[in-house]
């Protein structure tokens, strides 16, 4: 997360998913913001992303009355589970390589 | 005291609270007494500080960054959306953090969930621990299940269940795991002992290990021992003590032991080296042997195209005699790659002891002692020593000395 080395596109992504998927029922974005280290603003360019490619569900909440009260919560998807998987194996591999 | 409001920005002292508080953004809270008590629920609307111990039922922080120099006590959830650091202990039935935090030791009931990092300078105690960045504790903990997104170093202490590391795992002391599943790298130090261990990368263990099962992917050094059930290695094992396995040790990769091998089977389709390997029951070998004191087992069997340095000494040895089939693995890939391999090379081994040996064609070795012996086709022997059969097919063998017939088999090596 602090790490000293610049994370890559793809580390970012990695890192929201892995975020999103510690709250089953689906996270706020300010929670996920919180948690990669990303402003809200650049954050929601890059689940947007994720939410294109079907790795992140966006699910608008409901007020009371049943009618969307504009506030989204994102969850991931098995695509998105099974980025993670591949990422974390290439990650893996490359580190056995001395990478 | 029913309910409490502390304004915005406001220092109180408060002693105890019997309903709820709610506290505004940027407001200090310190005790009369020891410690503030809240009966009920604690909301804190932004970043706050807390001078004293705190305790309450439950307790949210909706914004911002909520530090208590003292011991933090929550009955039921501890829900801060941004961070929380706390100086003392952290006592909770369950912790969601939406980003980061920090404490001298947390213990938890049920579960911690963190968006981001958790960095606990003693213990930690949980169920289960998710981490969505990194976790770092400088002590023990003790824990049923842990997963982190991408880092965590722990100072030792037992996770019972189910250990899943995305990137890198590392623990200084001593660490008792069920199952560990890394990623990437892992580093433990000696004394560690688990349940299953399985890496797609680098592990590195700093002394003896224990495991009942261990699964190598990628690199694995272990500066000590290993003592296990069963060993598969797909990748590189390095083992500078000895190698025990009360079942399989399977090598599809390479696995090099500097003292001995003891275990009951071993089935190589890599490259296998020890100083020396006592197996109690079979070894398959269809890849490269080097053992300097030997190799003994009940039976072994040495496929088509192996190369074997070092004596083999066994009740039934058979060398290059079954090529193409490769017992019950030839449907994997391991197996149908050596099979591959195998075709059309010679088999190729130092001195053979046992009570049957069988030399199947293309099966080249130095000396043969044995009960009874059975040379195939095309195979080749420098002697052979028998004591009661020796059996030879219609072909052309190569023997570069006549076969002894003698009373006594000298004495046999390991």
């Amino acid at each position: 997360m602090t790490g000293r080395t610049k994370r890559t596109k793809v580390d970012l992504y990695a890192t929201i998913l892995e975020v999103i998927r510690r709250y089953p029922e689906g996270g706020r974005i300010t929670r996920i913001s919180y948690g990669v280290g990303v402003p809200v603003d650049r954050l929601k360019v890059m689940v947007e992303a994720l939410s294109a490619n079907g790795l992140v569900r966006k699910i608008a909440a409901e007020d009371e009355e049943g009618d969307e009260a504009g506030v989204y919560y994102y969850g991931v998807t098995n695509r998105g589970l099974e980025f993670l998987e591949i990422y974390w194996k290439m990650k893996g591999f490359l580190a056995a390589f001395g990478d | 005291m029913p309910d409490v409001y502390v304004e915005k920005g406001s220092t109180t002292r408060l002693d105890n609270v019997d309903g709820e508080l709610r506290v505004g953004r940027g407001a200090k809270i310190a005790a009369k007494g020891k410690a503030v008590t809240v009966a009920k629920g604690a909301y804190f609307e932004g970043n706050a500080e807390i001078d004293c111990d705190f305790e309450c039922d439950s307790l949210t922080v909706e914004k911002g960054k909520l530090i208590v120099s003292g011991n933090l006590t929550v009955h039921k959830g501890l829900d801060v959306a941004h961070t929380v650091d706390v100086g003392g202990t952290i006592s909770a039935h369950d912790i969601d953090v939406g980003g980061k935090m920090f404490a001298r030791s947390v213990s938890c009931v049920d579960s911690v969930r963190v968006g981001g990092i958790v960095e606990v300078k003693e213990r930690l105690e949980a169920v289960s621990v998710e981490v969505g960045g990194k976790v770092d504790v400088s002590g023990a903990v003790k824990l049923t299940d842990l997963s982190v997104g991408g880092k965590a170093d722990v100072g030792g202490g037992v996770i019972k269940g189910h250990t899943s590391v995305g990137g890198v795992f590392s623990s200084t002391g001593p660490l008792e795991f069920g199952e560990l599943q890394v990623y990437g790298r892992c580093a433990l130090p000696a004394g560690s002992k688990g349940k299953k261990l399985s890496t797609f990368g680098k592990l590195s263990v700093e002394g003896n290990l224990a495991c009942e099962q261990v699964d190598v992917g990628g690199l694995t050094t272990v500066r000590g021992d290993l003592s296990s059930s069963e060993v598969l290695v797909n990748g590189k094992l390095d083992v500078s003590g000895s190698l025990s396995t009360k079942g399989m040790l399977e090598v599809n990769g390479s696995c090099e032991v500097g003292g001995e091998l003891m275990g009951a089977d071993l089935r190589v389709g890599g490259r296998f080296k020890a100083r020396k390997a006592l197996l109690s029951n079979q070894a398959d070998i269809a890849g490269e042997v080097d053992t300097v004191k030997g190799l003994k087992g009940k039976s072994i069997v040495i496929r088509t195209g192996t190369r074997c340095k070092g004596p083999l000494v066994g009740e039934r040895v058979e060398l290059g005699k079954s090529g193409l089939v490769l017992a019950n693995w030839g449907t994997r890939w391991a197996g149908q790659s050596v099979m591959m391999r195998g075709i059309g090379r010679m088999t190729d081994a130092e001195d053979i002891y046992g009570a049957d040996v069988v030399l199947g064609s293309n099966g080249r070795c130095r000396r043969i002692f044995a009960e009874r012996v059975e040379l195939s086709d095309g195979c080749a022997v420098d002697k052979v020593t028998y004591t009661q059969e020796l059996r030879r097919s219609t072909g052309r063998q190569f023997l570069t000395h006549p076969a002894e017939k003698v009373a006594v088999l000298p004495p046999f090596p390991l």
